[in-house]
């Protein structure tokens, strides 16, 4: 019985070791080339994935083993409080345009993914998974299994939409006109969260500084409003 | 990132619904960000009118 719980702490150790080494491996070519699309967390999987299916490791077997680093996400939600420390001032001044746009902008885009996804898949949780993509991935997961979604169809979501916002979302920007920084890089802190956020920072401060104000408020603001309004919706869709 | 691998167990799911799931993540991603880039761009001009534009009142 210790024998096998000992080789249980082994296994998970060398699992938490080996996620951890992919992952900063990826980050540090991805810091090396300076490319959004070499996203760290999207290869790690990528990578993950085959060699899990190669070595015959189920998905649970995975996760538990590797269950303090999911533990991780909770501190990390705490730790969004300090650039909303940071840009207090911002908030103040702008207050009165930023936060009922993000919330407007958040509400319609929760309720147009949920219909879209009942409508084209049919699978009430991966509605609820697909609302909650425009978040950063802390705050996302933990939405998603408060409402009853499938977090890994959140964490693929949240991925697809940080890259769809970070490497076209500049570029369709200019295209409908929005041409201001501030607006520019609001909408794409607002969408693509902290890896829209982290390719336009390369532009400038400002950049820097509205995208990530964007991200922690749309993030406050969903996990506020997203709870009552997907209950709202599912209930809807069960009385149907 | 354990979350992420996760998607393992969603094979079926992605070979069937695979494109319907990108596609609703692409086209809602451009939404939020041409509703936020254009509210905020206007409601900004309308309170701050550019130089130009206050100088052309004046003229």
């Amino acid at each position: 019985m210790t024998e096998l719980s000992l080789s249980d702490i082994a296994a998970s150790l060398v699992m938490v070791l080996f996620t951890l080494i992919i992952y900063q491996a990826f980050a540090w070519l991805q810091k090396k080339f300076n490319q959004a699309w070499l996203n760290p967390m999207l290869l790690a999987i990528a990578v993950i994935i085959p060699l899990m299916l190669y070595l015959e490791i189920s998905f649970e077997h995975y996760y538990s083993a590797t269950l303090p680093l999911s533990q991780l996400l909770e501190p990390a939600v705490v730790a969004l409080g300090f650039p909303l420390y940071q840009h207090l001032k911002t908030i103040r001044q702008q207050a009165k345009f930023i936060i009922p746009i993000l919330a407007l902008g958040t509400m319609i885009v929760i309720l147009l993914s949920f219909a879209m996804t009942v409508f084209l898949i049919a699978i009430p949780e991966i509605a609820v998974s697909l609302s909650l993509k425009s978040v950063t991935t802390p705050i996302g997961i933990a939405l998603t299994e408060q409402l009853k979604g499938d977090t890994s169809i959140t964490a693929f979501a949240i991925i697809l939409a940080g890259l769809f916002g970070g490497l076209l979302g500049p570029s369709w920007l200019h295209f409908i006109g929005v041409d201001s920084p501030k607006a520019q890089s609001l909408a794409i802190g607002a969408a693509s969260h902290a890896l829209g956020t982290a390719s336009v920072s390369k532009i400038s401060h400002q950049h820097a500084a509205y995208s990530s104000l964007a991200l922690i408020l749309s993030a406050v603001l969903t996990a506020i409003l997203s709870p009552s309004l997907i209950i709202m919706l599912t209930n809807f869709l069960t009385n149907i | 990132m354990p979350a992420g691998v996760g998607i393992i167990n969603h094979y079926d799911l992605l070979r069937q619904h695979g494109f319907t799931l990108v596609a609703i993540i692409f086209v809602t991603t451009f939404v939020l960000l041409t509703l936020t880039g254009l509210a905020y761009q206007h409601l900004v001009r309308k309170e701050q009118p550019p130089e130009s534009a206050t100088n052309r009142q004046i003229s």
